[in-house]
């Protein structure tokens, strides 16, 4: 009997159509994408109760294929990139991947497994690292490099051979190489890192024989079971004498030529001069690489989905021929309710990731791996993040709409509590309302998590009480109510570290003017290059307005996520904006700033307004005035320490599901 | 002097009047066509500390295929970057990177670029972290 289908399913009838990799049947086009990997192991490569306990979440996303992360196949570890990775390169492993293999079969899915070998990047815990030639790294994360010899390719396309071997051998149904993003595989096939004069380098068809002879190997141990190649569409190297995109495509169509089952095309090195899965870059962008690959290689499985994270846009893609399987990953890690919720047509309920690559910036701090979107990733195995039925059901009132305040009610209220949100604003959303609206990247990325709060908070009939400013005579109103209050009251312009500056009565709260509460003047001075004053300026400078930045520090975007800093500083130079660091704001006037730098020097900026980012301050006042007023009482967010949403979300989430 | 590259005592000037840390690891630069070909000449540069007096020393090395095991940092420069660093100065760095015309390659660890004064001058150079 036919299974009935669930309503988005038929709305999104491409996507859920069933599909077939070699002999396996899928039961949906989604292909689970192995994100980078999530640094949830043991230093030796062993599989971890905790990874364990994500992956049986990953399994139940009800992708069609799922793909375990990457695992490196050398005893050496010369393959290694990340402290944490899991290794492949002994039986002594198997049970675990077992595991991981009989959880996504229980899921009706098939099971693939990534043999990473980082080349380039890889070495981590060796002090070098192994590439074709020997190019130095352009990051100091990296180790640095020694020139693989003909013998060791051909032991290293062996422990491939093994590893997928193994791979079948714990019960997945596939394997799956990487050359994604600028791993082993990468560094062969690009000029950049292919110098080689033998008969692995130089050409195209050099350059593409350690692909060929991985593809070939892996055939060879595997041979009824499908690989899956992922090769880059664009290395975003070129300038820097990587390889252009029709050599990219030439390499896929060697690759095509082996007989490889799957193409994943994907984006970028890690150290390519520009962006390439940030939030920066529009959904969508670079659906022309699939696109293209798809035409090329009609009779290969084409996946794909760098930046698109978006279910209905990867069903028309499938509808349009742009490829065969929607390749996720990111968008699970945020939400791993998303296939079904788009399944169920409840779409609106998705909790969006944000491309803030908080994921990626831990793992290039050696952390494992979380998500601003999803505090519960990575915390799996402790129950004490599940969401469950509270033994006791409290009253709760909740001071500030913020994330924070926001995601403890909603995991509260989830729980069975009874749960009051009171707002001083009119809408939910915080501070985060106004620096969305002045975000260059992707203003409906950041405004996502407020519409999702909005959803959610209606849905699960969370009472929100707008215009009502949380105080001592408010919450004697209230006494006896609530037994639980947490001040999210978020953070504000500290205007009072700055009362000593002359003119001070002529200094305006940055928040005032990213609500619209002040119109901004003209020509402005922005004291502090923080990410407030740093978005602020860029937005009033794209409409047009003169902004100087100062920031007493030596760079500026301090608290700036490291995997966006760069960002900032590069908007910075395009659009002009001047920044003066080690520099503070001495007198105000209504003609301009005079400042002063760390040599003393003082400098007259002309501006008809100065503005105040930073530094900003916790509203503790809160605290001591509701302290003998309330049974439990709790704080959350930048109302306990000024951060920002990643700390907000997770802490609010944290105060829900242990309430 | 007809090829600027070669001028050490020009990039002497430029690096005097920039805020260059004192360091104990030189800092190499060389032509994008030298490092294509493996061969070629090798600026190095770094303000040392003598005596409590800090100054900048500029020299010219043969280079082939290496740089040499007391350079930190070699910044692979095209034609327009040689201009453009010696007229500028360091600030246009960062564009420099962006642009593609400079391309910095890290030959030490972060720990030893910390011990050799190094690491911030890296840091400014913003690429201590990937880019995606």
């Amino acid at each position: 009997m036919t299974e009935a289908k669930r309503p988005g399913e038929l709305k999104l009838k491409h996507l859920f159509q069933p599909g077939q990799i070699g002999k396996f049947k899928t039961k949906n086009l989604v292909k689970y994408g192995a994100c980078c990997v999530s640094n949830y192991n043991g230093r030796d490569g062993t599989i971890s109760p905790r990874e364990l306990a994500r992956m049986r979440v990953i399994a139940s996303t009800g992708c069609g294929i799922i793909t375990n992360q990457g695992a490196y196949p050398d005893p050496l570890g010369e393959g290694k990139a990340y402290f944490r990775q899991v290794a492949l390169f002994d039986d002594k492993f198997l049970p675990q991947f077992e595991t991981i293999a009989q959880y996504i079969h229980d899921h009706g899915a098939v099971a693939i497994q990534q043999i990473l070998h980082a080349g380039r990047y890889g070495g981590i815990d060796l002090g070098y690292c192994i590439q074709p030639s020997v190019v130095p790294q352009t990051l100091p994360h990296f180790r640095p490099p020694r020139e693989v010899t003909k013998e060791q390719i051909k032991a290293i396309v062996q422990q491939h051979a093994d590893a997928a071997r193994r791979s079948i051998k714990a019960g997945f149904d596939g394997t799956e190489v990487t050359s994604f993003m600028g791993y082993l595989l990468a560094n062969f096939n690009s000029r950049f890192t292919n110098q080689r004069t033998d008969e692995y380098g130089g050409s195209l068809v050099n350059r593409g024989r350690f692909m060929r002879e991985l593809i070939d190997g892996i055939k060879q141990a595997t041979p009824e079971h499908p690989l899956v190649i992922r090769l880059n569409g664009a290395e975003l190297m070129d300038r820097w004498g990587g390889n252009t995109e029709d050599e990219c495509f030439e390499l896929m169509q060697q690759a095509v030529d082996c007989g490889v089952d799957m193409i994943s095309v994907t984006v970028g090195w890690q150290e390519a001069p520009e962006s390439s899965i940030g939030r920066d870059i529009a959904p969508g962008h670079w659906n022309y690489l699939s696109a293209k690959a798809k035409k090329m290689f009609p009779n290969t499985l084409i996946t794909f989905g760098n930046r698109l994270p978006n279910p209905v846009m990867a069903d028309e893609c499938i509808r349009d021929g742009v490829f065969d399987f929607w390749e996720v990953c990111r968008p699970l890690l945020a939400d791993p309710e998303l296939i079904h919720k788009a399944a169920d047509d409840r779409l609106d309920e998705v909790r969006r990731c944000i491309g803030s690559l908080n994921c990626l910036s831990r793992l290039f701090r050696d952390l494992p791996y979380t998500c601003t979107m999803n505090p519960a990733l990575g915390h799996e195995v402790e129950p004490e993040y599940h969401i469950t039925e509270a033994t006791v059901k409290k009253r709760i009132m909740v001071i500030g709409a913020g994330p924070a305040g926001m995601e403890a009610a909603i995991t509260a209220k989830k729980r069975g509590h009874e749960v009051t949100i009171y707002e001083k604003g009119d809408r939910i959303g915080g501070n985060l309302a106004g620096y969305a609206a002045n975000d260059l990247a992707r203003p409906d990325d950041l405004l996502s998590i407020i519409r999702h709060y909005e959803v959610m908070a209606k849905k699960l009939g969370i009472e929100i009480k707008f215009n009502t400013e949380a105080n001592a005579k408010f919450m004697r109103s209230v006494l006896h109510q609530y037994d639980v209050c947490i001040v999210a009251a978020g953070a504000r312009t500290d205007m009072a570290a700055f009362r000593h500056i002359e003119g001070f009565n002529l200094l305006v709260d940055a928040l005032d003017i990213s609500t619209g509460k002040v119109k901004a003047a003209k020509r402005l001075v922005m004291v502090g290059g923080g990410k407030i004053g740093l978005t602020l300026a860029e937005s009033l400078t794209k409409a047009g307005h003169e902004v100087v930045v100062i920031e007493e520090d030596k760079r500026i975007a301090g608290d700036v996520i490291p995997s966006f800093k760069w960002r900032h500083s590069a908007w910075i130079e395009e659009m002009g904006i001047k920044t003066l660091t080690s520099t503070h704001l001495v007198k105000a006037t209504a003609e301009g700033a005079t400042v002063k730098n760390a040599k003393g020097e003082e400098t007259f900026l002309p501006a008809d307004m100065v503005v105040i980012s930073g530094p900003r301050k916790s509203n503790h006042d809160l605290f001591n005035e509701f302290q003998w007023m309330i049974d439990e009482l709790h704080g959350a967010g930048d109302a306990v320490i000024a951060r920002g949403i990643d700390a907000a979300i997770h802490e609010g989430y944290r105060l829900g599901v242990r309430i | 002097m007809e090829d600027a590259f070669l001028d050490c005592a020009g990039w002497q000037a430029m690096l005097e009047r920039a805020d260059i840390p004192t360091a104990s690891a030189w800092i190499g630069v060389l032509r994008r066509e030298d490092f294509t070909s493996h061969r070629g000449t090798l600026l190095v540069w770094r303000r040392e500390s003598d005596g409590g007096i800090a100054r900048v020393t500029v020299a010219l090395r043969e280079y082939q295929d290496a740089a040499g095991p007391d350079v930190a940092l070699l910044l692979v420069v095209d034609g327009a970057a040689v201009a453009t660093l010696r007229d500028q100065g360091l600030a246009t760095m960062q564009a420099l990177v962006r642009q593609g015309k400079l391309h910095p390659y890290i030959l030490k660890t972060m720990d030893q670029l910390e011990d050799a004064g190094l690491s911030d001058f890296v840091e400014d150079l913003g690429l201590v972290f990937p880019k995606h």
